[in-house]
């Protein structure tokens, strides 16, 4: 299994379907996921200089954390204007991250939707011999 | 989630156009759910998943006689949108997934002075005025940056601050739901990751299915009743559809999050965990309550500031052309929000706490809620429709008081996802299609237009129709659209 994101089929709202070979990657593609769906699959290289975000996230199991992780990215995107593909965690636990996440400016013509949040609507992530996998809904 | 599907055999037909679920087609229901829709609507619905979500919803501790669904329903989360649903006070439940994550979205209908053949001339220049002028759109900023003590304002004051502050006249305020102001708003239970999100943002239309756009009355229904409300043929109309923005989002991620945890502290279960509660009366299901009134308030104030600039552009664009440039407010509805409202249940005046995600308050006659000139008739009832399609002005009845919570439909509902949309229409020439049928449209993204296409929605005149032989809202004028803009 590699690290991949599918945007599915979903009526009114943004359903993203994550695969890694583990619990990290889950997380980290979850948001490359999220920020190209929010770009319109338009990711570009991160800038040479971006910007470091700190990031400290819990949660009381997985589900819960990878939904705080990738609220608090919405927080950081919407605030500065960036969007976060890059990250370096101190901590990384089923119950709480620690790190920064690497922003690159994104200009307005380049976002194609507003993601409201990210939603612990039927969010289970699996485990499997191969790893992890998750299907997020986002509000849009 | 629980996720069983529910076939036409699970409904029971109680009326013409109202179904319901049983209480004893889940063991975990407390009360039946019921649906607002035709027979041919029905086989749309159930393809999704919003009627197993209004089943969850019934088994919501404190939930009173049934969960609703409106004739524009569709899949969410939590509470499906189209949804309603009330608890008894004091200790029945509150849920920020039974409101929405955007607070506050609504609508505001101005009413202008004048009609479509004085508008056309200066049609194009106003469409290009109005798009360029007010923010719209993802990462544009509002012309409004406030400091958080302005901000802290905004919450607590909602259309008022925007009314002291110069930007609206304070007769607008009696027209708009709650008078534009919650009065249970607390700023102090706003995070200051929520308040960051909302110092740039007032004033800003948003994307996705929010607009502004600019109708004209194409056909009345009940002349006595748009006498009262101020319409007529051929009148030029204003339509502003937006919310809370990053600010209202922020609200909901965060009392989502909290709602979690006091699920698990009042050992309230839950089928699915977006509608997280806490009972009303406890600390989590008041610092909610409070911090959904200050998402509230940023909504009204937030309308109130896109009608001020309107209002500005009217006057330069129309000025010296044409007399009679007073844009007036017919009213302003609210489609998420949670409210203390009273009804007769049981024989009995009762307060309850309604919460209503993609749905109208339809209050009718004799109502002290609604403003003075409308409560011989019932207050007005704002449905946009889809892009390019027809919005509807309806008046609210008592048998939405009876029968729905005083709730009826907010829109046109999506039935197909934005990527079926992108796939089935080029977005340039959706706009030339609009273009031929006297429709201008403004947008920044082609993409974003053909997502928000009307092959994507529900049509709003069968769900206008359906809501009117219910019986819960009456039609009062239908709107056509002559310019849209869209947020991006």
């Amino acid at each position: 299994m590699k690290n991949d994101f599918e945007i599915l089929e979903h009526s009114a709202d943004l359903k993203i379907k994550i695969e890694s070979p583990n619990l990290l990657g889950l997380f980290k593609t979850s948001a490359l996921g999220m920020f190209s769906a929010a770009t319109g699959g338009k990711l570009k290289p991160q800038t040479s200089n971006p910007k470091s975000r700190n990031i400290e996230v819990t949660g009381r199991n997985k589900e819960e954390l990878l939904i705080n992780f990738l609220n608090e990215l919405i927080f950081l995107a919407d605030v500065f204007k960036e969007i976060y593909l890059k990250f370096k965690f101190q901590k990384f636990s089923q119950k709480e991250i620690i790190g920064s996440a690497f922003g690159s400016p994104v200009p307005k013509k380049e976002l194609a939707i507003e993601i409201k949040a990210a939603t612990i609507h039927d969010l289970k992530i699996q485990k499997t011999t191969e790893g992890f996998s998750a299907i997020i809904l986002f509000d849009i | 989630m629980k996720n069983i599907s529910i076939l036409t055999k699970d409904l029971k037909k109680l009326k013409p156009y109202l179904f319901e679920i049983p209480k004893n087609f889940r063991s975990d229901m407390k009360v039946p759910a019921r649906i607002y829709a035709s027979e041919k609507m029905l086989k749309d619905i159930i393809q999704d998943r919003s009627l197993s979500q209004l089943v969850n919803s019934t088994t919501l501790p404190g939930i009173i006689k049934f969960a609703i669904a409106m004739p524009d329903v569709h899949e969410g989360y939590g509470l499906p949108v189209g949804g309603v649903m009330a608890t008894k006070l004091p200790d029945g439940i509150i849920s920020p997934g039974a409101v929405g994550y955007d607070i506050n979205c609504g609508v505001r209908l101005l009413k202008s002075q004048i009609s479509e053949s004085d508008l056309k001339p200066l049609l194009a220049k106003l469409g290009q005025t109005l798009f360029s002028r007010v923010p719209s759109g993802l990462g544009k900023g509002g012309r409004l940056k406030l400091t958080e003590t302005e901000l802290n304002q905004v919450l607590k004051k909602g259309a008022l601050w925007a009314c002291q502050k110069g930007f609206i006249p304070k007769e607008d305020l009696e027209f708009l739901e709650e008078n534009g102001t919650s009065q249970a708003a607390n700023p102090e239970k706003v995070s200051q990751r929520a308040k960051l999100r909302g110092l740039d943002q007032l004033g800003t239309l948003g994307s996705g299915n929010h607009f502004l756009e600019i109708d004209k009355v194409e056909k009345i229904f009940l002349p006595d009743i748009a006498e009262i409300f101020g319409l007529s043929e051929d009148q030029i109309t204003i339509l502003i559809h937006t919310g809370s923005r990053g600010l209202g989002h922020q609200i909901a991620t965060d009392s989502i999050r909290i709602a979690l945890q006091a699920s698990q502290k009042y050992q309230i279960k839950l089928v699915d965990r977006e509608l997280a509660a806490a009972p009303f009366n406890s600390l989590e299901g008041q610092d909610y309550f409070a911090a959904m009134g200050c998402g509230l308030n940023f909504a009204w104030a937030n309308r109130s500031l896109i009608a001020s600039q309107i209002r500005e552009i009217w006057q330069e664009v129309l000025g010296g052309k044409i007399n009679k440039l007073d844009l007036e407010v017919l009213y302003d509805v609210a489609h998420n929000i949670a409210k203390v409202e009273e009804y007769e249940i049981d024989g009995k005046k009762t307060k309850v706490l309604v919460l209503r995600k993609g749905a109208t308050r339809s209050f009718g006659p004799g109502r002290s809620e609604i403003p003075k000139a409308y409560q011989k008739v019932g207050q007005p009832v704002i449905i946009p429709g889809s892009m390019g399609t027809a919005s509807y002005v309806m008046v609210g009845t008592k048998k939405a008081e009876e029968e729905s919570f005083g709730s009826s439909a907010h829109g046109a509902g999506r039935t197909m996802s934005r990527g079926q949309a992108k796939r089935q229409v080029w977005g340039e020439n959706l706009k030339q299609d609009l273009e031929k049928q006297g429709i201008l449209i403004y947008s920044d993204s082609m993409a974003g237009l053909a997502e928000e296409a009307p092959i994507a929605y529900k049509s709003i005149d069968e769900v206008s129709d359906i809501t009117q032989r219910a019986g819960i809202a009456h039609k009062v004028a239908r709107l056509k659209p002559l310019i849209v803009i869209k947020g991006s």
